[in-house]
């Protein structure tokens, strides 16, 4: 695949951002391909997909075009200090994308799949923009954020999030019904937790990763047939 | 603007190589099919240089910056001169026909028009921009060498090997790889002929080797080149002088 580090300011969180893009190798003229988007967990950056997955032997047999995107500490959704990040993910990005590059702008072409943080930062993306996506993926998700209170955890959960107990009210809180079709994908130790979670969700499906290449095999999965409802 | 770092696959050189590009932006842009398309400014490093040259040694992202329509490409020529070197590494063919092709399908908005692509550069880059311009003039609407000399006139003698390598044995005047001669044969053909803009500094050490370009390019019956040659005062061959003379041909080229 062509590979594309993309430097530019991002209006949603007023700050610049780098952009990892994979691009299939012979873009025939005006076709335009389809678009995942991968977040990264706490702690990493842009490049976690791409150093402990092969993405390209999967993306490029299937046509997909690949933007691996920063989230600093920001989980990916809009701080209650101003930092627009999920409006950067739902709404700016794929446009942009779209605009520079032959990457289709249609919503039903366009997937985001996160893990840890970034799962959780990809349900939300679908969770409050359902029109934006044809369907998200996450690995282990943190899928109650309440979790990071009272940890270690840098930031303080209270600059992005507000109040722990406001969480549900400021719409930081997965509903886990969802308006299209979900994929989670965790390890042994977060299997039965989501399970139960998702048990009372909708369009939600849960599945196991049996390898410790947790995510080359989640993106694997879902590259290949998981984006299908 | 946007900068783009590209890792891109070249069959004509075998080889992954870099190319960046500062486009438009970060403004929110027209969608596909929209009428915009970027004005292209493929600029070429010097002899030692590599894709970087230009974003750390002068202000060029501000330079181009200023129009919103116009994309700049920075591809690495390594240490080729940007010919098709006698021993075979075909990099003029490389940067005037397969990588504009592979960019142009990953950035859909870089203008396809003739006189929209214009091929510049300083010293090595800027012979590089008058062998291309006149190899390949159905490319480039507009040339533009800075501190460029002509290689057939140059003092190989503390590089022989190199100059076999990239040039072949020899006197070089009659060869494909001579400007002047380039230009006079261009300029008596029916082909194309680009704009050319050409120019150094007044302390650029090889400003005789520029003048001497500048004579053959002048004798050229008709003026079919358009041809300005500028020199910048005080300045020598040094990112001082890339830096105005970019901004001067960016300006020109731009109208404004």
């Amino acid at each position: 695949m062509n590979w594309i580090q993309v430097q530019t300011f991002a209006q949603g969180p007023h700050t610049y951002v780098g952009i990892e893009v994979f691009l299939p190798q012979k873009p025939e003229s005006g076709e335009r391909y389809p678009l995942l988007m991968l977040l990264h967990d706490h702690g990493e950056d842009r490049t976690q997909w791409m150093r402990q997955a092969r993405l390209e032997r999967y993306a490029s047999r299937e046509g997909v075009a690949l933007a691996l995107i920063d989230g600093n500490q920001s989980c990916f959704v809009n701080s209650v200090t101003g930092y627009a990040w999920g409006d950067y993910l739902t709404k700016e990005l794929p446009e942009k994308l779209a605009g520079w590059f032959p990457i289709s702008e249609r919503a039903e072409d366009h997937w985001v799949m996160g893990v840890g943080t970034g799962g959780y930062g990809a349900l939300m993306a679908v969770q409050n923009a359902p029109d934006c996506f044809a369907g998200a993926a996450a690995v282990n998700p943190v899928l109650d954020v309440s979790c990071l209170y009272g940890t270690d955890y840098e930031p303080n959960p209270g600059y992005i999030f507000g109040e722990k107990e406001s969480l549900e009210e400021k719409g930081y809180a997965l509903t886990g019904r969802f308006q299209v079709p979900v994929r989670i994908y965790c390890d042994q130790e977060h299997l039965e937790s989501a399970r139960k979670w998702a048990e009372k969700g909708q369009q939600v499906k849960v599945e196991a990763l049996k390898t410790e290449d947790l995510l080359e095999e989640a993106f694997g999965a879902y590259v290949r047939g998981g984006r299908e409802a | 603007m946007v900068l783009m770092r590209f890792r891109i696959h070249s069959r004509i050189l075998q080889m992954e190589t870099d190319v960046w590009a500062l486009v438009p932006g970060p403004e929110p842009l027209p969608k596909h099919g929209e009428a915009e398309s970027w004005k292209v400014l493929w600029l070429m490093h010097g002899g030692v240089g590599d894709h970087t040259f230009w974003l750390r040694h002068t202000a060029i992202e501000e330079i181009a910056g200023a129009y919103g329509n116009l994309a700049v490409i920075l591809p690495d020529a390594y240490g080729s001169s940007c010919v098709d070197t006698a021993s075979g590494a075909m990099f003029g063919t490389y940067l005037s026909k397969e990588l504009p092709t592979i960019l142009r399908r990953m950035l859909p908005k870089l203008s396809l028009k003739r006189e929209d692509n214009w091929i510049s550069g300083f010293s090595n880059g800027g012979y590089g921009s008058l062998y291309l311009g006149l190899t390949f003039p159905e490319s480039y609407g507009a040339v533009g060498a800075f501190g460029a000399g002509d290689k057939a006139d140059a003092d190989f003698t503390k590089i022989e090997q190199e100059k076999e390598r990239l040039f072949g044995k020899g006197d070089l005047h009659d060869t494909p790889y001579c400007v002047s001669k380039l230009a006079k044969e261009l300029g008596t053909s029916g082909r194309l002929k680009p704009i050319i803009c050409h120019g150094c500094g007044s302390e650029d050490p090889w400003r005789d080797m520029n003048e001497t370009v500048r004579d053959a390019i002048l004798s050229v019956p008709g003026d079919p080149y358009h041809y300005e040659f500028r020199i910048w005062e005080g300045l020598g061959h040094s990112s001082a002088c890339c830096e105005a003379a970019i901004r001067y041909f960016i300006q020109k080229m731009m109208g404004k």
